[in-house]
């Protein structure tokens, strides 16, 4: 497992539950977004955020791997996990998988669905 | 020139045109399609790739990959830094933004005239341009009923005596699928892609997508030509020279002083970034609203205007938990209660200002932004004022986007703690709205352009977008950029010796 997606999975939250396919599924669709923000983040911010990837990975190891603790330690540390955090919530919550079990419809059929109520208002106003 | 169904560029490594227009989003698009219904032959160069309706993406990170500059990820450096956000598609930002259409406060507009030394600006001289652009794009209410998340925050501002509006969209027929940030699925906003594109296609606009500006290509105070990147239906890349004899920028208020910094236009350039810092809140209530289900709450809290507005923030699983994420440790309980949770914001009219500096190599220049000395102030006070809108509505717990804020549970908790708890260097500042970076106008001190947007310095250069609103708007600014793009498009055309 990338160091990315040990983060990842520590950030990953219990709601909703999923089951333990769909949960790796998800883990992996939240790693691989990450890595991509990160990635497609100007130049400059990349820059810092990979640096403090680098010292977070060191501190981390160092200190029992808790990275909680690691954010306690320094402001800018905080500031690395947060925005992880962030960006693997963002894509677990967007997960199929995980909105299925929240009970939302989603996707494709969600758009098609939209656009055919659309075509109908579109149609009785002439 | 040929172009495949994306726009993509299949033809020569050099093109000729009358006129180019670099950014095809509320400005550019505008102003293209201005110009072609004057007989003119114009080329309009965008670096983001073209996501028709059919096509939307389906989730906000695929959304965000494809249409968002930089993955949505960017950020003014500063003390909090403010992020922000930009499209990159074309379209640019109508493509996934809210599409709230409001005219700037005519006090402002009529301020900004005195100020800047603006001819033919002010509230009554933009007036008609206003009428334009908003009849074009079909601004009004958006149909049906608007939901619980716009109904607490209206219940909240009326129970307190505040004034508050509805606010108008550009759209016609939406099906309220909540997906405006991700690219509409259906067609009904009426983005640039919707509205001001085809018409500008239909009358003989050349549109290439994925073509990315690298330089204008300068001989003394004339711009000859624009040396661009253009990628093709294959994904190759190549380079394309376009010839033009005049040139219309609307890369947005970052992007277009980058562009002329680097081609040496630098009087009054990227050194007034101005923007609308603003401070998010979630909200915790007895009963469901089922945000997720519901379109983005479309009122505002006008009582505060023009330095404070309160509003409501689109709301997806996926952001909801970024923004419980800011402090998981605090907030993390609210996750499994987000069918009764909804998000707000309160947005300051930023006093201070920001600069845009090219990095060399980098396409992604440098921004920083250095808050005024009343931002924070009024800052604090709008998220004091929602909380208050948000208990008198009945919320039970609410959270400003403040790191190791521990959450508001009654209004006498705001008022025991609001001094302790606003930490403005932990506090989560974002912004979608960028404005102010090359002002117009006949103050020499402060402008970057004439009145009507013709870059100092260059003798065929014209600005169309958003780094032309002076300052802060205090509003949503979509309809501003496109008034301004259209009113200065009509002056260069007046001007006869246009190009
Ligand atoms: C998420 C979000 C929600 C928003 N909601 C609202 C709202 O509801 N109402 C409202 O009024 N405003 C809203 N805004 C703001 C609004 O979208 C912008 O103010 C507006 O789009 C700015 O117009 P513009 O023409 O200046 O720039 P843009 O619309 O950003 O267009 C600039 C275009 O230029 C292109 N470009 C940049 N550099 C180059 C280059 N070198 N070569 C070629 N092309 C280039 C970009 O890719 C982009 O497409 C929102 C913005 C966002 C991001
Ligand atoms: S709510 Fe949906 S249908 Fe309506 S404009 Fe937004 S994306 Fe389109």
């Amino acid at each position: 497992m990338s160091f990315i997606a040990r983060l990842c999975d520590r950030a990953l939250p219990g709601w909703p539950a999923v089951d333990a396919e769909s949960r790796a599924c998800a883990l992996d669709a939240a790693a691989e977004f990450v890595e991509r923000e990160i990635a497609l983040a100007p130049a400059h911010i990349r820059a810092g955020i990979r640096g403090l990837g680098l010292l977070f990975r060191a501190v981390m190891a160092v200190s029992g791997g808790d990275p909680d603790r690691v954010a306690g330690l320094a402001p800018p540390l905080a500031r690395y996990w947060q925005l992880v955090r962030q960006l693997a919530i963002l894509a677990y919550l967007d997960h199929p998988a995980v909105l299925d079990a929240i009970g939302m419809t989603h996707g494709a059929a969600r758009q098609d669905a939209f656009r055919a109520a659309r075509r109908r208002a579109v149609e009785a106003d002439g | 020139m040929t172009a495949d169904a994306g726009f993509r560029h299949a033809g020569p490594a050099e093109i000729d045109c009358e006129i180019a227009v670099i950014g095809s989003g509320a400005g550019g698009a505008v102003a293209a399609e201005r110009l072609v219904r004057a007989g003119r032959d114009v080329v309009l160069l965008e670096e983001g790739p073209y996501v028709p309706a059919a096509a939307a993406p389906a989730s906000i990170t695929e959304s965000m990959r494809l249409m968002w500059r930089s993955g949505g990820l960017s950020a003014a450096l500063g003390d909090p830094p403010v992020a922000f956000a930009e499209g990159r598609c074309v379209g640019g930002g109508t493509e996934i933004n809210s599409a709230i259409m409001q005219r700037a406060p005519e006090a402002l507009l009529d301020a900004w005239r005195d100020r800047y030394a603006i001819e033919g600006f002010g509230a009554a001289a933009l007036g008609p341009f206003y009428g334009e652009v908003l009849g074009a794009v079909g601004a009004s209410a958006t149909p049906g009923p608007p939901g619980p998340p716009t109904d607490r925050l209206r219940e909240g501002a009326e129970a307190l005596g505040w004034k508050g509006m509805a606010l108008e969209r550009a759209q016609r027929h939406c099906a309220g699928t909540n997906s405006c940030a991700l690219g509409c699925p259906t067609g009904a906003k009426q983005s640039m892609t919707a509205s001001y594109l085809p018409r500008a296609l239909a009358a003989g606009l050349r549109l290439i997508a994925e073509c990315r500006v690298r330089r204008l290509v300068r001989r003394g105070d004339t711009v000859t030509g624009i040396e661009a990147v253009a990628r093709d239906a294959a994904g190759c890349e190549a380079t394309l020279q376009v010839r033009c004899k005049a040139v219309f920028v609307a890369t947005g208020a970052v992007h277009t002083p980058a562009l002329l910094r680097r081609a040496g236009f630098r009087r009054n350039v990227g050194r007034t970034l101005r923007l609308h810092p603003t401070l998010k809140m979630v909200a915790r209530f007895p009963d469901e609203l089922r945000a997720h289900e519901h379109r983005l709450p479309l009122y505002a809290v006008t009582e505060f205007m023009p330095d404070i507005r309160l509003g409501g923030s689109f709301f997806l699983p996926g952001l909801f938990g970024m923004a419980l994420a800011e402090d998981f440790a605090r907030r993390g309980h609210l996750l499994p209660e987000m069918a009764r949770c909804g998000m707000y914001y309160a947005m300051a009219r930023g006093r201070g200002a920001g600069t845009v500096t090219p990095l060399p190599g980098a396409r992604e220049p440098l921004v920083r932004y250095r808050a005024a000395r009343e931002d924070w102030p009024a800052l604090a006070e709008g998220a004091i004022r929602l909380a208050d809108a948000m208990f008198a509505a009945g919320a039970e717990e609410v959270f400003p986007s403040i790191a190791s804020h521990p959450g508001w549970r009654s209004t006498a908790e705001i008022r025991e703690t609001a001094g302790k708890t606003l930490i403005r260097g932990r506090a989560s500042l974002l912004t979608i709205h960028l404005a102010g970076s090359c002002p117009p106008g006949g103050n020499a001190a402060l402008c970057a352009t004439d009145s009507f947007g013709r870059l100092h310095g260059a003798r065929n250069v014209v600005l169309a977008d958003a780094s032309q609103i002076p300052e802060a708007p205090g509003v949503n600014p979509q309809a501003s950029v496109m008034a301004i793009a259209l009113r200065n498009t009509e002056a260069f055309l007046a001007s006869g010796d246009a190009a």
